[in-house]
């Protein structure tokens, strides 16, 4: 136990750009187009009105919401500005993984590593729980420091415009909840995904050049090739690979996509108008219905299987 | 205590070339074994088949255990440098320490420190802002601080000057070094080494051709130096290797009697360089 918390430390030595510094940086992006964006209203609205402070005035207007309404509104937003981060973690996560068992063996430093008394099975165990769990944990860090800071400056700005912030803002909206609940997502995502992170890494171990294109490649050309038998007519297959794959890899449980076509929002691979927006799409109890989806348990297999192999390889190979 | 590695008929077979045909050796603890042979000659494969990182026929036993099925535990006692080159080159120096510390049941940070203080390396930096030589003395403070029963050493000090080649084993030998230990030693530079080695190993072509210790090796071994006039004479006496120096004959004798030798010319020890060259070409070279 204690040694694999020092794997999972020596993740972090090494990927502490792309595990922490990264979502700071994307935080701090957001921050400051807010803040780009307030001034740039301020100033636009005083040129027109020759009034200052009328950007408090236009902010006002939230008054005449039912603030009981606001919750929903509130918990939307954030679980729609963290979509981005989700989107970015998605890579990054993937070329972790796809990093993780090749880049020792191409610098020579898995010398060293074997060197130690460590399992192999710990050693990839501790690549997969770096990438599907702390990494997400950090980065839920960042969303929780980017929208604390966000919702200071709505506070402020909610001041200015003498609009009661408790009844507005911080009564109706619950970020700790969403946070919590963005981390229960990250840990039940951690399965759904298990197939693709368990691929990534087979790729990371077996490849000898080149473990992006090991990645790749078969699915691509699997997806391919059902297209193509498809289009043959002679056989009808009821089923896509892309289809498959795309609902993989953008179904998870977190909010990846928030796309607004109309009135429809599409978070994850939920699908809700406007009318119905009387509850979030992720809650607890949505969280623990995808285990009882037959996809969920067949991904889990595959994750298994890719990650045994994955182990076997790094295990037995000999690197000369 | 019984050996520390056992082998009876190892072999490991590439596609096209055997690394190691048919092998016996023991490994007795308190021994600094030097494993001696040109290059491909199965060297690697045999340190490697004895750490558990590649697989082999045979028989093989490290401090009583299977390399290949109890690998990790293996690694509680046994500890490898395999060259300078393989500490990954975003570690930091306090990392390192921590890690090794954090997963090795038998690493001491006190003496890590102390190794790390006699040398200039910062905590802070990083792996690849250390020159060779100071990545060597870091990798070589990391693996004395563990209390390892064998230690095996695949080329330690390529590519390192004479300096730091020199102050390698002197710490190795004094700081490390004691009856309950073992070490493995693979080189090209014989020369630096031999005065620490308690045993040879020669390995050619996948095959242990000497497998003596150095006691024996000044007892069975003797270096006559003699005169043209008598050449003739050393050579029927059948030597196994000749070369010449400066006009006179050096012949080198496996178990000649040293009275009858002495009526040749002066008589010397071998080095390890010259009874390394000489079994080599008397096998086939």
């Amino acid at each position: 136990m204690k040694s694999f918390s020092f794997l999972l430390r020596r993740e972090f030595w090494e990927n502490r750009g792309a595990f922490f510094t990264l979502p700071l940086g994307i935080g701090g992006f957001f921050v400051f187009i807010a803040v780009a964006a307030l001034t740039a209203a301020a100033t636009f609205i005083e040129e027109i009105d020759g009034e200052r402070f009328m950007l408090t005035k236009a902010v006002a207007e939230i008054k005449k919401v039912d603030p009981a309404t606001l919750d929903v509104v509130w918990n939307l937003n954030l679980l729609g500005t963290s979509a981005i981060f989700h989107m970015v973690l998605l890579f990054v996560v993937f070329f972790y993984l796809l990093g993780s068992l090749y880049d020792d063996r191409r610098d020579r430093s898995i010398l060293f590593w074997k060197s130690l008394p460590i399992s192999d099975a710990n050693t990839v165990l501790s690549k997969l729980v770096a990438g599907s769990l702390l990494a997400p944990a950090l980065w839920v860090a960042a969303i929780a420091i980017t929208q604390t800071t966000l919702l200071l400056i709505t506070t402020i700005v909610f001041w200015l415009s003498d609009i009661p912030v408790y009844d507005y803002l911080w009564g109706p909206a619950d970020p700790l909840e969403t946070w919590l609940l963005l981390l229960a997502s990250y840990a039940v995502q951690a399965f759904w995904m298990l197939p693709v992170w368990g691929w990534a890494l087979l790729a990371s171990s077996f490849a000898r050049s080149k473990p992006f294109l090991w990645a790749v490649a078969p699915p691509v050309l699997l997806a391919v090739a059902y297209t193509w038998i498809n289009a043959t007519q002679y056989l009808r297959i009821d089923f896509s690979v892309w289809t498959m794959i795309g609902n993989r890899i953008l179904g998870g449980v977190v909010p990846i996509q928030f796309n607004i076509e109309g009135d429809n929002v599409q978070i994850g691979s939920m699908r809700f108008t406007d009318d119905d927006v009387t509850e979030l799409p992720i809650t607890w109890g949505t969280l623990l219905e995808r285990f009882t989806w037959p996809d969920m348990w067949w991904g889990i297999l595959f994750g298994v299987v890719f990650i045994a192999l994955a182990i076997y390889i790094r295990r037995y190979r000999d690197e000369s | 205590m019984s050996d520390i590695i056992k082998a009876r008929g190892l072999r490991k077979r590439y596609k096209n070339t055997v690394a190691l045909d048919d092998v016996d050796f023991d490994v007795h603890p308190g021994r600094i074994v030097g494993l001696i042979g040109p290059n491909g000659a199965g060297k690697t494969t045999a340190l490697k088949a004895i750490l558990g990182l590649t697989s082999f026929g045979g028989e093989l036993e490290v401090i009583g255990l299977d390399p290949m099925k109890e690998r990790s535990r293996l690694m509680n006692d046994v500890c490898f440098i395999a060259d300078v080159a393989v500490l990954p080159r975003w570690l930091r120096v306090h990392q390192a320490v921590n890690f090794v510390e954090g997963v090795h049941p038998r690493f001491s940070r006190e003496k890590a420190q102390r190794f790390l203080d006699r040398t200039k390396i910062k905590p802070n930096s990083r792996v690849k802002e250390l020159s060779k030589g100071m990545i060597a003395q870091l990798h070589l403070a990391l693996v004395m601080a563990i209390d390892a029963k064998l230690l095996v050493l695949d080329e330690p000090t390529l590519g390192l000057d004479i300096l730091f080649r020199k102050e390698f084993y002197n710490s190795l030998l004094n700081d490390y070094f004691d009856e309950e230990r073992t070490i493995i030693i693979t080189t090209h530079q014989v020369e630096e080494i031999e005065h620490i080695l308690t045993d040879l190993l020669f390995i050619k072509d996948g095959k242990i051709i000497l497998d003596t210790t150095m006691e024996d090796v000044s007892e069975r071994f003797t270096e006559v130096m003699v005169a043209p006039d008598l050449a003739d004479e050393a050579r029927q006496m059948k030597p196994l290797h000749e070369r010449e120096i400066f006009g006179k004959f050096v012949f080198l004798f496996d178990g000649a009697d040293q009275m009858e030798l002495a009526e040749l010319g002066e008589l010397h020890n071998p080095s390890v360089a010259d009874l390394f060259v000489a079994t080599m070409k008397e096998n086939g070279a």
